[in-house]
């Protein structure tokens, strides 16, 4: 039988489901299943209303930045900015540039000073400056230069040493023009730097002597690779030297100091090298040429010959290096005045010189393995009848003292004899030298 | 004194032709090789100390060095190949 629904019966029907309701709601039950209570449910959502409002300030605070930076005064900023960067790039570029070398551009060279206290002359220290420039003109074109300043009396002397521009024809082929040092002569090209040359004065005959130091002219060089072994050679036309022919001292000898072609007058020579392993070279040079004196006259012959060896040696913790090269040369007849009448002679002359040395490199001592040291003999021999001519010999023992790779402390003791009556000239020598 | 001399040349030729075990130009060697099969670092020491002292790669900059070795192929009488890859060494090693 239903049960008849009376008003509070209903109400309390109504309550009941209310209670019912809010007691089985998901947040009541979770609320109980957390053990959270009411009075924490409750300031959870008044932290969570004043996040919603924290949020929303920023929202606004962002808004406003964003609505600022598209004004016009901060857009002139940015622009000043970005050309500030790209001014600083620039300048950072012609910074590059301006590095030596970056242009193509590189100088080095080297300087020395030297002290020698020689029997029979005045002590003296003496002083070079030898800048070289050396200018990369492209993948085919390098022209190179060495100035010389030298102490000489009360002045300094100015030497044009080299002045080329070359141009690689190949993998294997070099064309030069402009004045170049003298390719027949190993010692001259390869060792005559101050702080190469592992004495220092150089060798008698080979440099200051029978041979020219350096050629005006065009020049052909390269490499020819045979095997495991291999050619190198130089071939050149310059102008001749003149023929001294007048001076009581020097009467008979060439003056290589010669820059303007005497009739036309013009030498040819090479020199060729064979290299049958890396550490091992025999060379040939030669130049002719038809040579006049200052007065003109009859000119005559000039052949000039010089061989060469070079070889190093890695024994005794160290290196040995073996140098030498020998020269002569040969110029045909004809009649000299010096102002006591003509005359004439052979004139033949010759000379050269040996080296060896020996630098300590695998010793502990870091000091030890800066060491080298160095003996050479020299000499030069020339026609006893020609004015002024007298032969010397020398032995030369010196110690280096390398302080870094290409700056040198050097000291040498010099035995010297000369004949025809002429003074030994024994000599102590000390030099400093530096490769820039 | 001429003879002296030659036989003191004669004599360095003898020696290094008995002692030296003749290598080749830094063709394949142990050494790092470059693109063209050239042992650079052999080849470096090889030629450079054959007349002077070898300078540290970090003497110059990459671009010195490209002059430099311009200039060490024409009086050195190095090939193409050879300075390309001298200069390749130094550089890695700069």
């Amino acid at each position: 039988m239903p049960i008849p629904l009376t008003l509070p019966t209903a109400r309390i029907a109504l309550a009941a489901s209310v209670a019912t309701l809010i007691l089985s709601s998901p947040l009541s039950l979770r609320a109980a299943d957390a053990g959270i209570s009411r009075a924490e449910f409750l300031e959870m959502k008044r932290e969570m209303a004043e996040l919603r409002g924290e949020v929303k300030e920023l929202r606004a605070e962002k808004a406003a930045r964003q609505s600022s930076a598209s004004s016009p005064a901060l857009r002139g900023s940015s622009s000043a900015l970005a050309a500030l960067n790209q001014r600083i790039d620039e300048i950072a570029n012609v910074a590059d540039l301006s590095k030596p070398g970056e242009n193509k551009m590189v100088i080095t060279g080297s300087g020395s000073t030297t002290f020698t206290a020689r029997n029979h002359d005045s002590s003296n220290f003496s002083a070079t400056f030898a800048p070289v420039l050396l200018w990369h003109l492209g993948e085919k074109l390098l022209f190179e230069s060495e100035v010389e300043f030298e102490l000489d009396g009360s002045d300094t002397a100015l030497n044009l040493e080299y002045a080329q521009l070359t141009y690689t024809l190949n993998d294997y082929m070099t064309l030069g023009a402009g004045k170049f040092l003298a390719p027949m002569s190993a010692f001259i090209e390869r060792y005559e730097p101050k702080w190469i040359n592992k004495l220092p004065d150089t060798p008698l005959a080979i440099y200051d002597g029978i041979l020219p130091e350096g050629n005006v002219g065009v020049q052909l060089r390269g490499v020819i690779p045979a095997g495991p072994t291999r050619i190198n050679y130089s071939t050149y036309v310059s102008n001749a030297p003149r023929l001294i022919t007048t001076d009581p001292e020097a009467a008979g000898q060439l003056s290589f100091n010669n820059y303007t072609s005497l009739n036309d007058n013009k030498a040819v020579g090479g020199r060729v090298g064979f290299l049958p392993c890396p550490n091992f070279e025999v060379g040939y040079g030669v130049q002719y040429s038809r040579v006049r004196g200052d007065e003109g006259g009859k000119s005559v012959g000039a052949l000039l010959q010089a061989v060469d060896m070079s070889t190093y040696l890695e024994a005794a913790k160290g290196r040995f290096t073996l140098l030498g090269e020998y020269a002569w040369s040969h110029l045909g007849n004809r009649a000299y005045d010096t102002g006591g009448g003509p005359f004439t002679f052979d004139n033949k002359r010759q000379g050269g010189y040996v080296q060896l040395s020996y630098r300590a490199k695998q010793f502990e001592s870091d000091v030890l393995n800066r060491f080298e040291i160095v003996a050479r003999a020299d000499r030069s021999q020339a026609p006893h009848d020609a004015p002024g001519a007298f032969d010397e010999r020398r032995l030369t023992f010196g110690l280096d003292y390398w302080v870094t790779g290409s700056t040198v402390v050097k000291a040498a003791y010099e035995i010297d004899h000369r004949d025809n009556g002429q003074p030994n000239g024994n000599a102590f020598l000390i030099g400093v030298a530096t490769g820039l | 004194m001429k003879t002296s001399l030659f036989s003191i040349l004669g004599l360095g030729l003898g020696l290094t032709l008995t002692f030296v075990t003749p290598n080749s130009f830094a063709g394949a060697g142990s050494g790092k090789e470059m693109d063209n099969g050239i042992d650079a670092a052999r080849l470096w020491a090889q030629t450079c100390t054959r007349c002077h002292n070898t300078r540290p790669a970090t003497s110059f900059s990459d671009a010195q060095w490209v002059v430099i070795t311009h200039h060490m192929r024409v009086r050195a009488n190095l090939t193409g190949p050879e300075t390309k890859a001298i200069l390749e060494f130094l550089k890695d090693a700069n």
